[in-house]
């Protein structure tokens, strides 16, 4: 029944373009035009898709995991922690410049498990104004780490918002929320101050008579000062997330889950007149992870007789720091800018208690700390109106302390940038390598006892993007080819250097249709195949995928309709996910909304897998949904 | 130079011209729901206004609240007490809603959208025909 109706908003408004009055689409062509993004993005740094504030309130995006899912060349996944991890693969470390997310110019981030996005992807983020995603090859202005997909977001800005709003939505699961904030201005002065209570229900899976959970219960604070050319930020997070499969070997966990308390806080200068920029932030997470299985959890070899010691149960309480410090000078000329930077990254690890079974475990390694120390530099120079180049420089020099070899990273980048009325096209050229993660470090050193330094992984890419724009169109098609060596893996015993060398190619083609102000159409497909040097392209395997988004605006109504399609390598059944969400304006106060996703519950789905030392064989977990066949529905109220 | 540049850049990589335009189109309408005239003498008290109708026929800005035919502010407190022929325009919804029996209007942000609305009372005071596509912003 629920199918049906969604399917028939679908056709009803996938099928209709709509006309509005003067004033409406002067509005809403005026919302577009002065949205915070034509601010805050960096079209030199790489190849730029932007989820405004409009487009995220059509969406009714709640969480960082839900824009994850409509990335070309990414899907949305969870590892066997029910975390959001989209290159998750069962003991393989993750890529560690695959993808870093940012809240304004703070990257989440954590010490010991890398990019934060396995906290925050299915946390609220309702204090989010806009998304802008930059992919196809890294850039070394959006931060300390540069990534293959960077995902920055950028918080409301008081003077727009000028509210005191309370909120509250239900959902499929025993999904509940409540939320509010208030956000205000006068004069030089703003602050905004959001509060958040996410009780998360997930689908539990049902596995050989055990009950697989991956609930969540978080509450978040998020609050900011802005005075003039400063600003301070601060986030606290508290929560307890059910851990799914955990590390159980049978798959058969028992009341496992996570305990996390977040806070962060930041001052951020900037005038831009004087081309001065800096920043200081200081983060912490501490964790306490508890694994539980019905038969056993693991084993500990032992000198004597038993040789081995099984446990049932683990606990691990983890603390990590993390403390960046920025500074950017930008130099302006006739024709020529000039960005130079220092970044300095502080990063440290406490395991506070590690408990198998009743056997504690202490780091005899001592490695816990990392410190980067970067320098850098960018220089675009405007030939004409439409010509551009684009050229940067960063070296980093990371200090492992813990007998751990030190690291040195480099990296380059050029770039040519076309833009005319119609025309834009972009073509970058990027060569770096990268350290491998503490985490990896860590495990390599005090789980495996190794001792060799682990190499660099080298990467070079070629990325190239044409758009054409005419009238209410706008068409793109983007091509990159990128060459890794060194690649880090595990391969049963320790993490290794890959000998070979492995390619990838990239093909994106999108095309946007906006007939109206707050009406578009988008089509989307892509492909992308990896092999080794030496094998052809044409017998690859490849991922594919494509996207149709459907945003109307009618009356009061504000609809957005999608379909997203995924081929995966290693999943039997091809992706179909559909979305929906229909914003109903009843008045300026009063907003409610109801949002469908995953409708038709075929949207690609996982598998997992589980090691069991002691019959050395692999259990499996097959065909899990990762994005949940879920309803919401909420209100908002605004004083 | 450096302007030249500046201005090279901003044609090339911002839309800011664009909203400029778009935010001077709104006033433009509302102004003339209100003010029948061939010129309207515009004062905007309120500096983030600033940068609409420096070539507009239709509109001329005036230095003097007293002179002026429509007043864009964010402070309607300033002209309570002020026996004014002028149609105020709020930018700035709580001073639109504690000054309602003076204000003709609002323009404003607020949950990161852009917000209009007309004040009924007013309309209804003054007897103005508001044209229908307006009908929705009136409250």
């Amino acid at each position: 029944m629920i199918l049906k109706i969604f399917i028939s908003f679908f056709l009803l408004f996938t099928s209709t373009v709509f006309s509005k009055d003067d004033i409406s689409n002067l509005l809403s062509d005026f919302a577009q035009k002065s949205d915070l993004s034509k601010q805050t993005k960096k079209k030199s740094a790489g190849f730029l898709t932007v989820y405004t504030r409009q487009d995220l309130d059509h969406m009714q995006i709640h969480s960082l995991g839900e824009i994850i899912e409509r990335i070309p060349f990414l899907r949305y996944n969870e590892n066997n922690g029910g975390l959001s991890d989209p290159f998750y693969s069962p003991y393989q470390p993750s890529p560690v410049n695959s993808i870093s997310i940012y809240i304004n110019d703070r990257e989440l981030l954590t010490p010991f498990n890398g990019n934060a996005l396995q906290l925050f992807g299915q946390m609220s983020i309702g204090y989010i104004d806009h998304i802008e995603i930059y992919m196809g090859v890294p850039s070394q202005r959006l931060g300390i780490h540069a990534s293959w997909v960077t995902i920055k977001c950028y918080t409301k800005d008081p003077k727009r918002e000028e509210t005191d709003l309370v909120g509250t939505s239900i959902g499929s699961y025993g999904t509940k929320e409540l939320y509010g904030y208030s956000a205000k201005s006068l004069d030089n002065f703003s602050y905004l101050a959001y509060l958040n209570y996410r009780n998360l229900g997930r689908k539990h899976i049902k596995h050989n008579n055990n009950i697989l959970s991956k609930d969540k219960d978080i509450a978040n604070f998020y609050g900011e000062i802005r005075k003039d050319n400063l600003r301070v930020e601060m986030q606290i997070g508290k929560g307890s997330m059910d851990n799914f499969m955990g590390k159980s070997p049978n798959i058969d966990p028992k009341s496992n889950h996570t305990d996390f308390d977040y806070f962060y806080t930041g001052l951020y200068y900037k005038n831009l007149d004087a081309g001065w920029k800096a920043s200081v932030n200081f983060t912490q997470d501490r964790d306490s992870i508890y694994d539980n299985s019905k038969t056993f959890l693991g084993i500990i070899p032992l000198p004597t007789f038993p040789y081995i010691y099984t446990y049932q149960n683990s606990r691990v309480k983890i603390k990590e720091n993390i403390s960046d410090m920025e500074i950017y000078k930008t130099i302006k000329t006739k024709k020529n800018k000039l960005v130079l930077g220092i970044q300095n990254r502080y990063k440290h690890f406490k395991f506070k208690e590690m408990n198998l079974g009743i056997i504690p475990v202490y780091n005899s390694s001592h490695y816990d700390t990392e410190f980067i120390s970067s320098v850098l530099a960018e220089n675009s120079y405007l030939i004409n109106k439409s010509n551009m180049l684009t050229a940067s420089l960063k070296y980093d020099y990371i200090f492992e302390n813990g007998s751990v070899s030190n690291y040195k990273t480099y990296s380059g980048r050029i770039g040519y940038i076309y833009n005319d009325n119609k025309w834009t096209s972009k073509i970058f050229l990027f060569t770096g390598t990268t350290n491998p993660s503490m985490q990896t470090l860590f495990e390599d050193k005090v789980f495996y006892h190794q001792s060799k330094k682990l190499k660099t992984q080298k990467q070079t890419a070629l990325a190239t993007k044409l758009t054409y724009r005419v009238k209410n169109h706008k068409t793109s098609i983007l091509y990159a080819h990128a060459v890794t060596k060194n690649t880090i893996y595990f391969d049963g015993t320790s993490y290794k250097n890959a000998h070979i060398t492995t390619l990838t190619d990239t093909l994106d083609f999108s095309h946007l249709y906006n007939y109206d102000a707050l009406d578009s159409i988008l089509f989307d497909v892509w492909i992308d195949a990896s092999y080794k040097n030496g094998d052809s392209l044409g017998n690859a395997p490849k991922y594919y995928g494509g996207l149709i988004q459907i945003s109307n605006s009618i009356g009061k109504f504000d609809l957005l309709n999608s379909l997203i399609y995924k081929h995966w390598l290693g999943i039997d059944d091809d992706g179909w996910d559909f979305d929906s969400a229909i914003t109903y304006h009843h008045s300026r106060e009063l907003t409610f909304f109801l949002k469908a996703q995953n409708i038709l519950g075929t949207a690609l789905k996982s598998n997992y897998y589980s090691f069991n030392p002691l019959t050395m064989t692999n259990n499996y977990l097959n065909n899990v949904d990762t994005i949940d066949r879920k309803i919401w529905l909420g209100m908002e109220y605004q004083f | 130079m450096k302007k030249t540049l500046l201005l090279i850049l901003i044609a090339i990589f911002s839309y800011a011209g664009v909203a400029t335009t778009l935010k001077e189109k709104i006033i433009e309408n509302i102004s003339t729901i209100f003010i029948n005239k061939k010129i309207i003498k515009i004062y905007i008290a309120d500096p983030s206004f600033a940068d609409i109708f420096k070539k507009n026929a239709k509109f001329k800005k005036v230095e003097a609240p007293k002179n002026a035919d429509i007043i864009l502010t964010k402070d309607s407190s300033k002209y309570k007490n002020i026996n004014l022929s002028a149609c105020i325009i709020s930018t700035n919804y709580r001073d639109y809603s504690h000054f309602t029996d003076i204000d003709c209007g609002a323009f404003f942000w607020q949950k990161g959208r852009p917000n209009l609305i007309l004040n009924a009372s007013i309309i209804k005071e003054r007897k103005i025909k508001i044209p229908k596509q307006y009908n929705r912003y009136t409250e």
